[in-house]
């Protein structure tokens, strides 16, 4: 595959933010403006998939994680705890070891998986221009029973939730 | 294409369409104050100018001289680029509409879906200013904007969809091709009601105009903001409004085909998308305001069960043409 100078100059500025922004959320003192800097790391995840030509996911992406997930996730903060300006006094981290034994864990086998995987190369002229037709076959044909169970998972979740604030009403 | 031409032609595209922006902001403000005042029996501006035509220009040279306020309690970085995330949804969301044929920033396949999901930035930038503010008010307008543009940008996204069951892409070039014959106003039409209603909510107008309902709020998630800043709130919200209007043009009313008279394609697009903008500026001066659980009962109770019934009827009559049942 011919990677054009536009390309990889592009994938350096995407990869750059988000290494930038993924370590920016870890360390901000404020969970709000980590929050912030969250949304720029899958912001710029959007911008692998565009790199990708996944024109699809990176919408997907884009409605999905910065539009509606990470925004409740702020609606949350600042309905309960987040007061401007300051930073959340978090308790002192007493599991320093174990998130680092977790992380290296982690962080090996997504390692191992990545690199031993024979991925499947298509070379840019067989490419096809839409993948939204493709994925669409592969829900709702290849995979409609998982996508089905997982519906009814998020149903799940959607009921608990309403059981969950319908309580205090009683 | 070397990388210096590429980015060239981007930045070059980019001032165009900002240019574009300004003029299109400052015609819609000039318009909405015309519209507004002779629906209330009054002139609107009348003295800057011919029938008061620069008193958009005046207002935004003002705007340009104002000192920027930041409030000394406001968290500073994110007070600071609220604005701009907003704008540049709005910027960005602009790029992917097509005024003719061949007048188009940036043609995906998937344009209508990229166009959507683009412009759901702009609640993120609402959140910051209302969060950023450190006022109550604004923290109430922004809760409110992030509740009413979340719940309301399903029915928005799903009324399109049958739309885009018909005609069989997400391209909006290609929808408003297959409009040659007819406009898909007639055979969508539950669609382009729920469409109307919920484009009104998305871009917080009358009746859904709660997130800066000014009785209760001062002004909403823009409170503490002055100058450039606030102007670019105030940009954005027109451009939506443009926005909005042009992409129901595209969906629903046939784009730029054009009947009886032969018009070039761009002139039909603006005159059908002027229509549709007249229509919000006419809801803005004539209807009340919802109440909040209002607002949420029309969203998830009305709208979202209508918008599934006609995504289940588009199915059903597209099954039955093609003969695949019975």
């Amino acid at each position: 595959m011919e990677i054009s100078t536009v390309q990889l100059v592009a994938f350096g500025i995407v990869t750059a933010i988000m290494l930038i922004s993924a370590l920016l959320v870890v360390t901000a003192r404020n969970i709000v403006h980590a929050v912030f800097f969250l949304i720029v790391t899958l912001f710029c995840v959007a911008g692998y998939f565009i790199l990708l030509l996944a024109d699809f996911l990176a919408a997907v992406q884009i409605l999905i994680y910065v539009g509606a997930v990470v925004v409740l996730i702020v609606f949350g903060l600042i309905l309960t705890r987040a007061r401007v300006g300051q930073a959340i006094p978090m308790e002192e981290v007493r599991q320093r070891l174990w998130a680092v034994l977790v992380s290296l864990v982690f962080f090996g086998g997504a390692s191992y998986a990545l690199l031993n995987e024979k991925w499947p190369v298509v070379s840019v002229e067989k490419m096809e221009v839409t993948t939204t037709s493709k994925i669409a076959d592969t829900l709702f044909n290849t995979y409609v029973l998982p996508f089905q169970v997982t519906s009814v998972l998020l149903l799940a979740g959607l009921i608990g939730a309403i059981v969950l604030a319908m309580r205090e009403e009683k | 294409m070397s990388l210096l031409q590429t980015i060239l032609v981007i930045i070059i595209e980019l001032a165009a369409a900002l240019g574009f922006i300004m003029v299109t902001a400052l015609i819609l403000i000039y318009m909405l104050r015309k519209v507004m005042g002779h629906m209330q029996a009054r002139l609107g501006p009348i003295r800057v100018g011919p029938h008061g035509v620069l008193q958009t220009v005046a207002d935004a040279l003002k705007l340009f001289g104002k000192e920027d306020i930041i409030p000394a309690a406001a968290d500073k970085w994110t007070f600071r680029i609220a604005p701009a995330i907003v704008f540049t949804a709005s910027l960005a969301t602009f790029s992917f509409i097509p005024f003719a044929p061949n007048i188009v920033a940036v043609n995906v396949d998937i344009s209508l879906f990229f166009l959507l999901a683009i412009s759901s930035l702009a609640v993120l930038g609402i959140v910051m200013a209302g969060w950023g503010s450190n006022n109550k008010y604004a923290l109430l307008g922004g809760l409110r904007g992030v509740a009413q543009m979340i719940s309301y940008e399903i029915p928005l996204v799903l009324s399109t969809l049958g739309v885009v069951m018909m005609t069989g892409s997400l391209n909006l070039i290609d929808i408003v091709e297959k409009q040659k014959t007819m406009y898909n106003i007639v055979p969508q039409f539950l669609g382009f009601a729920i469409f109307i209603v919920a484009a009104l909510a998305k871009i917080n107008r009358t009746p859904f105009d709660l997130p800066e309902a000014e009785s209760e709020l001062v002004a909403g998630y823009n409170t503490e903001y002055s100058g450039m800043r606030w102007a670019f709130f105030f940009l954005a919200e027109f451009v939506n409004i443009f926005i909005i209007s042009a992409l129901g043009t595209i969906v629903f009313l046939g784009g730029w085909n054009g009947f009886l008279i032969s018009l070039p394609p761009w002139a039909w697009f603006m005159i059908k998308s002027y229509v549709l903008i007249f229509f919000v500026m006419w809801v803005w001066s004539t209807f009340p305001r919802f109440r909040a659980d209002q607002l949420m009962d029309v969203g998830w109770k009305i709208l979202l069960p209508l918008a599934l019934l006609n995504i289940a009827l588009t199915g059903l009559v597209i099954l039955l043409r093609e003969g695949r049942i019975f």
